[in-house]
């Protein structure tokens, strides 16, 4: 069920009944210090609502709401009693224990995240929760009301009226301890939480001077209204004002306050959620195909998004990007999917790293991985392209350009030496070679027959000028099927490569291709009957590359041989019908 | 010596262009009367002057043709609209496709030799003959092309290495005694190779060069499915 649902009618409770409770102890028109009263009570509800439909994972929220219910309900069971709802009245007002309770205690227990900070204070909490109960049970049960709170109590009552007092003398007890609690760990904690807890010692603090300002109001002598003021509004404004602080300007509960749009609302921004910040990595990477500058935008994501000082993203092959000023040493290391590199994490800007923050990180390990993958895909792509380049370099530099080189000669010493039939039949047949090579090279860099005939085509053309025996199979519609030139290109030079391996390393005497298209893949299969290697050991050479293309292009290569088994070679893409 | 064969010869490349008319001018067999750098002026010069013979590159980029396609296609166009012309297709490819596709409609009048032959003289005149009198010629290389395709497609023919180079020369549109002479053979040697080339592809043999030609490019030719 949404939080939403839950925490808004509650909140909504509170602040009527402590609006509707204020109103009907003193009558319309309301007084100007019942005003400050009703004004002073919404925080809590309010805070309390935000946190819990924001953030309704913490238990903090939940906890700020149910004291602001007991505060409301209090209120309104006094301002009830007054007007003669007796029963009603004293039940609802026996919760302003609770109230108590809470705020004395559980509030500044909790602090920061609604866990108790260590297994100790799980003997104080206990005590007080039942100190609160008893204390609220008592006053029930005691027949106490504040309609006439000097009547004499009946004998039982009395017991109860004991009992609860004793209770409420344990909450306090338990509250100076939980206060001092929160004073060591407001000493011990880090620069980054230092803030955070400040505030709560203060919020505390004047809670605490509040309830004597009201106690000395209500029992004592200082029969001031002032104080009687400044005490109510101490204690129901005061936790609230420090937690609404400490969230300001602390980011407490990883929630910030910003101005989102342009129409500069106030509101309270939270931390980006996983699919935040996951989409908004997703455009980032989009946005660059430079591999380098990929794996730095993903440092920058982990860093903005989980509001650190520095992150870093380390490559299997020792590539670091780090994103802002690395100091000291990383908090949280993540491996990121597929073990191809780790994030690293620098404290937060403030506060710690929560159990949300892991989580986050641990999403975003999942796309940080592909993306790593696909960077290391991409720089891989781009060195085998530009290998490939310089290969042809090499082959045109040392091959044709040198073979015309001769033939520029040959034709002078012709020219010089007033040739005979033999050497110009000679000097022919040397551009023709040339004219021969160039075409080789030219079908090694793009073949003809696989642009004007296709794969089936092209494939066959390559396997027909081997000097083994080979066959190529494919069925009929496939032969003049096209498909993209990234496909074709991929599949023909895969089993270019595979058929060149099978007669170079595997020394083959027969090799059979297989051409299918079936179940949205286009598939080719290379067999041959060579000597065949263990694929664990030996790398897969010209392949490895080739694989890199199909990967790329959503398929995939495999491998299979065994030595004195042959070898078969199997590529795949898919495609469309 | 008769009449000059009258021909038109297509090449995107000027020098290609020129280098092939001069030789075929020299020849003195041979009148070029045009020459076109596209598969559209080539069809009109047809219409204008019709020749004999049209000497046509395969590549020629320009026109609404299929791309790659356009010296091929242009002669399919040309065959069918004028019966009498022929075709010397000179193809910077060994690539049996090239081959299947000038010969898809049939062989008649169609020769297809690879470009380097310009650089031999008597192969080229050797073809334009032919196909003027509507006769076929393949080139060597591209008939071992089409051998090895249907090798690839698991379409063997168990020919022995003599009989695959006779019947090279066979498709090149050469007599048993021409074919003799290149291979340093007997004629009768070369006869008993033809006849068992023709047993053993499943043809009629026949006496007239052309008609071998078409037999064996038939056989050769594009698969049907």
């Amino acid at each position: 069920m949404s939080s939403r649902l839950v925490a808004g009618p509650l909140a909504l409770i509170a602040i009527v009944g402590s609006v509707t409770g204020a109103i009907l102890e003193t009558g319309l028109p309301v007084p100007a210090t019942h005003w400050v009263y009703i004004v002073a009570s919404l925080p809590l509800p309010a805070l309390g609502w935000l946190l819990a439909v924001r953030r309704p994972e913490l238990r903090y929220g939940w906890l700020l709401l149910a004291a602001g219910l007991c505060f409301g309900l209090g209120t309104l069971g006094t301002g009830l009693s007054l007007h003669g709802f007796i029963g009603i009245g004293s039940r609802l007002s026996a919760l302003f224990a609770g109230f108590y309770g809470l705020s004395w205690i559980f509030i500044p227990l909790l602090f920061p995240d609604g866990r108790l900070p260590s297994r100790r204070w799980r003997a104080v909490a206990w005590i007080s929760g039942v100190a609160v109960v008893v204390h609220g049970a008592g006053i029930l049960l005691s027949g106490f009301t504040l309609h006439r709170p000097t009547a004499v109590l009946s004998g039982p009552g009395q017991v109860a009226m004991l009992v609860s007092a004793a209770a409420q003398f344990v909450t306090w007890i338990m509250a100076v301890i939980v206060f001092a609690g929160l004073l060591v760990r407001w000493r011990r904690s880090s620069r980054e939480e230092r803030g955070q807890y400040a505030w709560m010692v203060g919020g505390a603090a004047a809670t605490a001077v509040g309830a004597v300002l009201m106690m000395a109001f209500n029992l004592g002598g200082l029969r001031s209204p002032v104080i009687g003021l400044v005490g109510i509004v101490a204690v129901a404004g005061g936790l609230p004002a420090a937690i609404a602080a400490a969230i300001v300007r602390h980011r407490l509960l990883d929630l910030r306050v910003g101005i989102r749009g342009s129409r500069l609302h106030l509101v309270f921004d939270l931390r980006p959620t996983a699919d935040e910040v996951l989409s908004d990595l997703g455009t980032v990477l989009e946005g660059t195909s430079e591999p380098v500058e990929q794996v730095s935008r993903l440092a920058a994501a982990v860093r903005t998004g989980l509001e650190l000082r520095w992150a870093a993203v380390t490559l299997a092959d020792g590539t670091r990007v780090v994103s802002g000023r690395q100091e000291g040493r990383a908090v949280l290391e993540l491996p990121v999917r597929g073990g191809l590199g780790r994030i690293e994490c620098g404290p937060r800007e403030s506060g710690r790293l929560t159990k949300v923050d892991r989580r986050l990180l641990q999403a975003l390990a999942v796309p940080a991985g592909l993306a790593i993958q696909s960077a290391g895909l991409v720089t891989r792509l781009v060195n085998a392209q530009e290998a490939e380049r310089r290969r042809i370099e090499r082959n045109i530099h040392d091959g044709v350009q040198q073979q015309v080189v001769a033939l520029i000669a040959g034709l002078e010493l012709a020219r010089a030496t007033g040739a005979g039939p033999d050497m110009l039949t000679h000097l022919r047949e040397q551009a023709r070679q040339t004219l021969e090579d160039l075409r080789e090279l030219a079908a090694g860099i793009h073949p003809s027959s696989l642009t004007q005939g296709g794969l089936v085509e092209a494939v066959e053309e390559r396997c027909s000028r081997l000097p083994v025996r080979t066959t190529v199979t494919a069925p009929p519609p496939l032969r003049s099927r096209r498909f993209s030139d990234e496909i074709e290109g991929a599949m023909y030079f895969t089993v270019s490569e595979a058929v060149a391996n099978a007669l170079k390393h595997a020394g083959a005497t027969t090799i059979e291709v297989r051409l299918t298209q079936e179940d949205g893949r286009l598939r080719a299969t290379v067999a041959d009957d060579g000597k065949g290697f263990d694929p664990h050991t030996t790398g897969r050479r010209g392949l490895a590359t080739l694989a890199d293309r199909l990967d790329a292009l959503g398929g995939g290569l495999g491998v299979d041989s065994e030595p004195g088994r042959g070898t078969q070679v199997n590529a795949w893409v898919p495609v469309d019908g | 010596m008769g009449e000059l064969i009258r021909t038109v010869v297509a090449d995107d490349h000027y020098l290609v262009r020129e280098g092939t008319r001069q030789l075929l001018e020299m020849s003195g067999e041979v009148t070029v009367v045009s020459t076109v750098g596209s598969a559209d002026e080539l069809l009109d010069a047809v219409r204008r002057l019709g020749p004999d013979v049209v000497i046509t590159d395969i590549r020629m980029p320009g026109g609404e043709w299929r791309q790659g396609f356009e010296g091929i296609d242009a002669s399919h166009r040309i065959r069918s609209a004028h019966p009498e012309v022929g075709v010397v297709v000179l193809s910077q490819f060994s690539d049996a496709l090239f081959a299947f596709e000038l010969f898809k409609h049939g062989t008649e009048g169609f020769a297809y030799l690879l470009k380097d032959r310009v650089g031999d003289l008597d192969e080229l005149l050797g073809a334009i003959r032919a196909v003027a009198s509507g006769g076929s010629v393949i080139d060597p290389k591209v008939v071992e092309g089409l051998l090895a395709r249907r090798d690839v497609r698991g379409q063997r023919e168990d020919l022995t290495t003599r009989e695959r180079d006779v019947l090279r020369e066979m498709a090149h549109g050469r007599t048993n005694s021409a074919i003799a002479r290149a291979l340093h053979l007997s004629v009768s040697s070369v006869e008993k190779n033809v006849n068992s080339i023709f047993t053993k592809l499943g043809l009629e043999n026949s006496g007239d060069v052309h008609r071998r030609v078409a037999a064996v490019l038939a056989y050769l030719g594009p698969d049907p499915s």
